[in-house]
């Protein structure tokens, strides 16, 4: 299962759909991120879940190596402290 | 926009009552701010009546941001490879310099005081200028060429807002002036020269920590400007490279927030009041990468700016 870092508070600008900036409130960092981070993000804002749901949600059943590029992201997201994986 | 202000100048003092009243406490105002200095050296004597002659001259009761003091050590440094100490609020902030650079000391401790008590505003290293109400940002690190682009622009059509320091109106995000000197090293000093009819700069000081450095006159127009502030249109990143074409690309907002954030001096300590507010500046600025060579193409590009609704 994967959440939101508790505390985050997504706080973001984009003028293109494409590319955001996010702060992070708990570090005081600044983040550059695609449409595809920022959008599982606000998924996992709404409530945790795992990979397969996010999958699902996302519309990538079924879509060659998505669940890996997936898993991926959220590992990154987890390096930025920005998501974290808990039990399920 | 604000009133022009007016009353006396720094230039309505002689060379000899400038010497008399920096001796006990000269308060002038450089934009926003109001300084005092006390100062007994004959090289920031000559700098101030050079350079700040259209600065506004202020009564010595006048609330005042920042009180500087430079003074001479009493020991054998003041005469054995004399050394001069820059005192802000009676505390030293930088470690002694030698005499020869009084003046760019000073100008540093200016520098100083701006980027480490102005945090009503965001502050960006950059040079920003203004032409028709709208401020153009150049942020840069240095050995980008953004000075000498800025004492170009400067001395070509655009209003000088400042040569180091972007301030950032946290509520509006409208840019904010401190027209002082243009701080100008190595090459670019004899590049100016040679560009500029009949440029003033203070005398040239060699050997300080950035190399040979001497101060441009900043136009009396944008001095006397110094409370107009002034919406940003453009964030420009440039770049001088030697026999390189005029290249203007755009590049995404995105990128040119986390690139502007990178340049400012308080963000983290603004927190979310800086990342909204770099935000404002973003949205309301066309975002470049600017690469040149030769300076009039390149002030040919930004009157092509200029000239865009």
């Amino acid at each position: 299962m994967w959440r939101l870092m508790p505390g985050l508070v997504l706080r973001s600008q984009t003028w293109d759909g494409e590319e955001y900036v996010l702060y992070n409130n708990l570090a005081g960092d600044t983040h550059l991120l695609d449409a595809a981070a920022m959008e599982v993000l606000t998924l996992l804002q709404v409530e945790a879940m795992d990979t397969a749901r996010l999958t699902a949600v996302l519309g990538l059943e079924g879509q060659g190596d998505a669940m890996a590029y997936l898993t991926d992201l959220l590992q990154q997201l987890q390096r930025f402290s920005l998501a974290e994986e808990i039990p399920a | 926009m604000t009133a022009v202000p007016t009353g006396p100048t720094l230039a309505s003092l002689s060379r000899a009552e400038l010497s008399a009243r920096l001796a006990h406490g000269l308060v002038f105002r450089t934009g926003q701010f109001t300084v005092r200095l006390q100062c007994a050296i004959g090289s920031v004597t000559e700098g101030l009546h050079r350079l700040y002659g259209a600065h506004p001259l202020l009564d010595d009761d006048a609330f005042v941001d920042f009180h500087l003091r430079m003074k001479r050590p009493a020991t054998l440094r003041r005469w054995y490879r004399p050394k001069v100490d820059l005192l802000y609020d009676g505390q030293a902030i930088f470690k002694p310099l030698p005499l020869a650079q009084a003046f760019p000391l000073f100008e540093w401790g200016l520098n100083w005081c701006v980027a480490n008590r102005a945090h009503t505003y965001l502050m960006i290293h950059a040079a920003v200028l203004e032409r028709g109400g709208r401020a153009v940002i150049l942020p840069a690190p240095p050995g980008s060429g953004k000075s000498t682009l800025c004492a170009a622009l400067a001395h070509r059509g655009w209003r000088l807002l400042s040569d180091e320091l972007t301030l950032i109106r946290l509520d509006d995000g409208h840019v904010v002036p401190v027209p002082r000197p243009i701080s100008l090293k190595n090459a670019s000093i004899g590049v100016m020269r040679a560009f500029l009819d009949q440029p003033v700069f203070s005398d040239e000081v060699a050997d300080t920590a950035k190399g040979t450095i001497a101060h441009l006159l900043a136009p009396a127009d944008a001095v006397a400007r110094g409370a107009e502030s002034a919406r940003p249109a453009w964030v420009i990143f440039p770049k001088y490279r030697a026999g390189s074409p005029s290249l203007l690309e755009p590049m995404p907002k995105a990128q040119a927030h986390l690139e502007l954030a990178q340049n400012a001096f308080n963000y983290s300590l603004l927190m979310e009041q800086g990342f909204d507010t770099l935000g404002l500046v973003i949205g309301m600025s066309g975002c470049y990468r600017y690469t040149y060579s030769v300076l009039d193409e390149a002030i040919a590009v930004f009157d092509g700016l200029a000239a865009q609704p």
